[in-house]
């Protein structure tokens, strides 16, 4: 019975074809210059690290024996928690002033997972010029603004001209949201999240990654996420630029009451609320919001 | 599934441990459009493969150090992938147009120098399809997608869904057995 049987094949469309050789280059690349940096790092301090990792222990261990009587001999040798593992990071500092968490979450990335800023703007840029047709804007030479967020879950980068500013999230998506005009107002529509579902963030790790960026408003000083799951993330903020990415290893709570709530700090606060809905984030891994 | 393992005698797997950058890239040029196609399948949305077919192949990228050769060949193993892929997606779909029920429409992007109007009939037919093999089990339609539609032998529809050939045959009679019940026979054949 043919009704069971499907269409006959076809070829990639060329241009859907190239976008995702790009891709995936984007990919290999990304990951192979990590990796050789990594090597390169453990290649060049891995035996000082290592002898100085000896010493250390038999001093401490000597100092244990001299002061306890060597009890607590066998420490707490494990590896510190990823950073971002979860997406919970509730047992962060939330007294904190808000840039010191900013430089917590940078300095609780896994190394590994590190991108070269710049490379990372490059993309971004790369990618909001082929999507979006800058019109001749003189971004690709000199962006005005940028904000790089490295949490070791993922990528988001912020860059803008002089009219218009691009969020990218440049892992694990490669993608590029619509571009918003600076005009230093606040609406709801702003604030709209990306969604990837995806996997492989962190070995193991299936959820998804939720990602938004953008101008800060006029008299704004910082603005918060609080989604339907109880997970708040400060958004990062820097040179009048924000941006925020939660990685959730749990499916987020969606229902006709779903929503995602946004906070603005600053001399005008305000609340904006997203319902969870294909109009307000995207899940297509390639395309923006 | 441990003999389908990679082994240091496999070219390919050779090639990802030595040169990984190129072997993706030639893997990329000979299995791409059969991917696309699968995945086409899966959602009966040309849109959606693209973007399906581009995710298969960098979560390939970044499980080649669990790489499956099958044979000679890494195709069962992205089959694999792309299973886990659609169903993914599959599963996200439902749950959120669920909560909001109502039904997605996947909006075709046509590219001009594409046969449009042949794309469109594409997947209303495909549609069609997939609301009768939706019926079944994920896990016979599965087999289903990979043994008929595919044309994969039992042994590379095993390796891609990590299960033994006894299981495929079985799902496979059952599904076949499912669909008589409701539809005259498909084509489904057992194979030798």
């Amino acid at each position: 019975m043919n009704d069971l049987l499907p269409p006959a094949r076809r070829s990639i469309p060329e241009r859907g074809r190239a976008l995702m050789r790009e891709r995936l280059d984007e990919e290999m690349d990304t990951t192979t210059a990590a990796e050789r940096r990594w090597d390169g790092t453990a290649r060049r301090f891995g035996v000082p690290v290592a002898v100085a990792a000896v010493a250390a222990a038999l001093a401490i261990g000597g100092y244990l024996l001299a002061g306890t009587g060597g009890d607590n001999g066998g420490g707490t040798g494990g590896d510190p928690d990823p950073a971002g593992q979860g997406g919970d990071r509730s047992g962060q500092d939330d007294t904190a002033p808000k840039h010191q968490r900013n430089q917590q979450e940078e300095r609780t990335g896994d190394s590994r997972a590190m991108t070269d800023p710049d490379q990372a703007y490059q993309k971004c840029i790369d990618r909001a010029v082929r999507t979006f047709d800058l019109r001749g804007e003189p971004i690709k030479q000199a962006p005005t603004g940028r904000l790089a967020i490295d949490d070791g879950t993922g990528i988001t980068v912020v860059v803008a001209n002089s009219t218009d500013v691009y969020t990218c999230n440049v892992k694990p998506d490669a993608a590029v949201s619509r571009g918003n005009e600076l005009d230093g107002t606040a609406q709801a529509s702003d604030f709209s999240f990306a969604l990837n579902v995806t996997s492989n963030v962190l070995p193991g790790a299936t959820g998804e990654m939720m990602w938004a960026g953008g101008e800060l408003p006029e008299g704004a000083t910082g603005l918060t996420y609080a989604f339907p799951d109880g997970h708040t993330e400060e958004a990062v903020v820097q040179d009048g630029f924000w941006a925020m990415q939660y990685f959730s290893d749990r499916w987020l709570p969606t229902g006709p009451r779903a929503r995602v709530e946004v906070t603005l700090d600053g001399t005008d606060p305000q609340t904006f609320e997203l319902p969870i809905n294909a109009d307000t984030m995207c899940n297509q891994v390639s395309h923006g919001c | 599934m441990t003999e389908h393992r990679s082994s240091a005698e496999s070219p390919w797997a050779a090639e990802i441990r030595t040169h990984p950058r190129q072997a993706f890239g030639r893997l990329f040029e000979r299995h791409s459009e059969t991917i696309y196609n699968y995945c086409f399948r899966q959602t009966a949305s040309w849109h959606a493969a693209e973007d399906l077919t581009s995710t298969v192949f960098l979560e390939a990228w970044r499980s080649r150090d669990r790489v499956v050769v099958q044979g000679d060949s890494l195709l069962p193993w992205l089959y694999g992938i792309a299973t886990n892929v659609c169903r993914r997606r599959r599963r996200t779909l439902a749950r959120r147009w669920r909560a909001l029920d109502r039904l997605p429409r996947e909006v075709a992007q046509p590219d001009p120098a594409d046969d449009v109007a042949g794309r469109v009939d594409d997947e209303r037919r495909m549609a069609a399809v997939l609301a009768v093999i939706d019926r079944l089990p994920a896990r016979e339609r599965d087999v289903v997608g990979l043994v008929v539609w595919e044309e994969l032998d039992y042994q590379s529809a095993a390796t891609a869904l990590d299960i033994p050939v006894g299981t495929v045959r079985s799902r496979l009679s059952r599904a076949r057995r499912r669909l008589s019940n409701s539809l005259a026979a498909p084509h489904i054949q057992e194979q030798q």
